[in-house]
């Protein structure tokens, strides 16, 4: 199965991989060992999204009083099988919360690569 | 160039138009040799507004947003720049997309800059009798209302194709200099008067 | 939400461990060392605030060694990161080979722990992809100072397992390493998460004398819309990225008009028109003969060197007069460096645009927004 190592860039993902460096680094685990790991979390994590997790989210422009926001596409790229998206003005809701951001960064892999493996 | 944009707001010059239209220009087609080879890939990854697919075309879309344009990029370093209004524009566009490359580190010129593609539309304001059209200039006119909704005209001095529709409303293409554009415009005016359909309901 | 989110977190670390135990054991390293890995992971993330210390435990934990003090995290044997050798870092086989991440020489790990803030500060721009160095500061992160974006640079992740990496570059791309072309082709795997090492000083030859790449900016006010994929408009199967049905909606979801009226009252030269712009691209893989039809490939040829009525000798060189208005853009970058990162990391369905109109669909994705982690299934308009 391949894996995107998409994830690894989550809080969950950063603290593994530096958990990781830290104990490659002073000799507890080798390093094969330690890229295993991360495999195997890059495969954990996508499962866990793809059956744990089913909470949607939206995202709109933020709306400003008085004016018509649409929280705008400041920068595409598409670039080897990713897109990357930077929004400005954006506003994330979801059944609980709502945030807003001046600035987001979206990062997205194709999903269709992992179906095919 | 001059009377761009200014037709509705100023008289139009009867001599040059005597039909008293002037055919809006919609997109100007335009390429330039960046002399230089680029790795279309390193260009992506840099500049914004990027797209990079090689599986399916091999060069980089790039979109600016002033002059608002489409820039094919390929890694002969030739370029293709679409969607101004102008030929102007479309230069203004082309050297901007040239300097971004430039900035990215490769050695862009800006060689052989050329019009390639004209595209203006109007609308005469009166539905035309494509049928008829169709007929009494059956050597210039392919029209098949099932394939397409319009009439292509395609004159041959100069050297334009039109696309005609019931509407009156008409879309050129085909012209290097806008000129062309108008003077294709001039040349079929009086026949698209002659096919005016005449209202029945 | 917090909840389910260090829930879903819990049972991943619970899932990553339970799976590489075998390996742990077979290689000799032990149960010792995997519940060492656990313990330093999750403190690291009550740290981040992503778990609690009490949340409840998806299963039985082995608490296997003491927890290591926070601050003795962070003191890593500076020697482990030493540079590699370029042979490490560059394997033969380029384009399989994810790109080794040490471009912060002799940095120690960041200490303290890096809050989430610092985590997320991922650079963006060129860095997204390319693992370029970042020469802003200067072109050298000091020793001993927390990289602002990465964490520490890691000779290890240089190794890889078998398996294939779908971060890596087309095949295709290998074209661009025989042109010529002044930069290094970068190879590279998009998520490492360190920054690269590779073709740092390379890059930097080619960087302008500003020192770093600006990013040039693309055309402008542009809406966006995160979308299901149309099936709340004509799909009650839910199972689209399933099937091939991209050249379904591909059709529906072009707005252009391709059967048009035959009244011929076409209102939109624009859409139809524009015969060498690319008006909709639908971005995802196509058949060989969609590709063909929808592929932008220009009608008119490059151009060929011919006498140009407007005289070369005329055209002024290119120079500042002809830097797109966007490139001050690239001088707010103390904003975003200061700033959170807010962060979406996501796979996408399908992306499409039509003229300014950007469609995204994207699914499980895991956001990091003012501070707060939230995971989520897919974005809904």
């Amino acid at each position: 199965m391949s894996t995107f190592e998409l994830y690894r860039r989550s809080t969950i993902g950063m603290c593994l991989t530096e958990t990781l460096d830290e104990m490659v680094s002073n000799g507890t685990l080798n390093p094969e060992l330690a890229i295993q790991v991360l495999v195997q979390f890059d495969k954990s994590m996508t499962e866990a999204l793809e059956n744990q997790v089913k909470s949607k989210v939206s995202i709109k422009e933020t709306k400003w009083v008085g004016e018509k926001a649409k929280g705008h596409l400041h920068t595409y790229r598409f670039c080897d099988n990713v897109w990357t998206f930077i929004l400005r003005d954006a506003t994330f809701k979801n059944e609980e919360c709502q945030e807003n951001v001046g600035r987001v960064k979206i990062v997205a892999c194709d999903s269709k690569l992992l179906a095919q493996s | 160039m001059a009377d761009q944009g200014l037709e509705g707001s100023q008289p139009v010059d009867l001599s040059k138009h005597p039909s008293g239209i002037i055919p809006t220009l919609q997109n100007i087609v335009s390429t330039v040799n960046l002399d230089c080879k680029l790795d279309l890939k390193a260009i992506a990854l840099q500049a914004r507004n990027a797209e990079y697919n090689p599986k399916r075309f091999a060069a980089v879309i790039m979109r600016i947003r002033e002059p608002k344009t489409t820039a094919l990029i390929f890694a002969s370093g030739k370029m293709v720049c679409t969607g101004a209004k102008s030929e102007i524009q479309s230069k203004l566009a082309a050297r901007k997309y040239a300097r971004i490359i430039q900035k990215l580190g490769f050695a862009a010129k800006f060689k052989d800059f050329k019009i390639q593609n004209i595209v203006g539309s109007c609308d005469v304001k009166f539905p035309i009798r494509l049928e008829g059209l169709a007929y009494s200039h059956g050597a210039f006119s392919s029209y098949e209302p099932e394939l397409f909704p319009g009439l292509i005209y395609r004159m041959k001095q100069p050297k334009i194709v039109l696309l005609i529709f019931v509407s009156g409303k008409i879309v050129l293409t085909g012209a290097k200099v806008r000129e062309e554009t108008y003077t294709a415009f001039e040349n079929i005016y009086p026949v698209l008067t002659e096919f005016r359909k005449t209202q029945q309901w | 939400m917090a909840g389910s989110v260090s829930s879903v977190y819990l049972q991943v670390i619970e899932d990553v461990i339970s799976k590489v135990r075998d390996e742990f054991i077979n290689s000799g390293a032990g149960e010792t060392v995997l519940g060492e890995l656990q313990t330093i992971w999750e403190a690291r993330m009550m740290h981040c605030g992503v778990i609690s210390p009490n949340m409840e435990r998806p299963s039985l934990q082995k608490q296997t060694g003491p927890i290591t003090p926070v601050h003795d995290l962070n003191v890593p044997p500076v020697e482990e990161y030493e540079t590699p050798t370029a042979e490490m870092l560059f394997p033969p086989t380029p384009l399989q080979t994810p790109v080794p991440q040490t471009p912060l020489p002799q940095t120690p790990i960041q200490t303290p722990l890096p809050g989430l803030d610092q985590m997320y500060n991922i650079p963006t721009g060129p860095s997204d992809y390319a693992l370029v160095s970042d020469s802003r500061n200067g072109g050298d992160m000091k020793p001993g100072r927390p990289s602002p974006y990465m964490p520490p640079p890691s000779p290890w992740m240089n190794q890889r397992p078998l398996g294939v990496d779908v971060n890596v570059a087309y095949v295709e791309g290998r074209e661009d390493i025989d042109r010529g072309a002044p930069h290094q082709p970068m190879t590279q795997d998009f998520f490492m998460i360190s920054a690269g090492k590779r073709k740092r000083d390379d890059y930097a030859s080619h960087l302008a004398p500003g020192g770093y790449m600006p990013q040039q900016d693309g055309s402008g006010d542009v809406e966006i819309e995160f979308a299901l994929q149309k099936e709340t408009n004509f799909a009650s199967t839910g199972v689209w990225g399933k099937i091939k049905t991209d050249s379904i909606s591909n059709v529906l979801i072009r707005e252009t008009p391709t059967l048009p009226q035959q009244d011929g009252a076409q209102d939109e030269y624009d859409e139809l028109f524009h015969f060498q712009e690319v008006t909709n691209e639908d971005y995802n893989t196509p058949t060989p003969a969609e590709h063909d039809l929808r592929a932008p490939t220009p009608l008119v040829g490059t151009p060929k060197p011919t006498k140009n009525e407007a005289a070369e000798d005329d055209e002024p060189p290119l120079n500042e007069d002809d830097d797109d208005e966007d490139d001050l853009d690239d001088f707010d970058q103390g904003e975003e460096e200061t700033n959170t990162q807010h962060l979406v990391l996501a796979q996408f369905d399908k992306v499409t645009r039509t003229k300014n109109k950007w469609k995204c669909a994207l699914k499980d994705g895991i956001m990091h927004i003012n501070s707060r982690d939230i995971l989520f299934n897919k974005i809904t308009p």
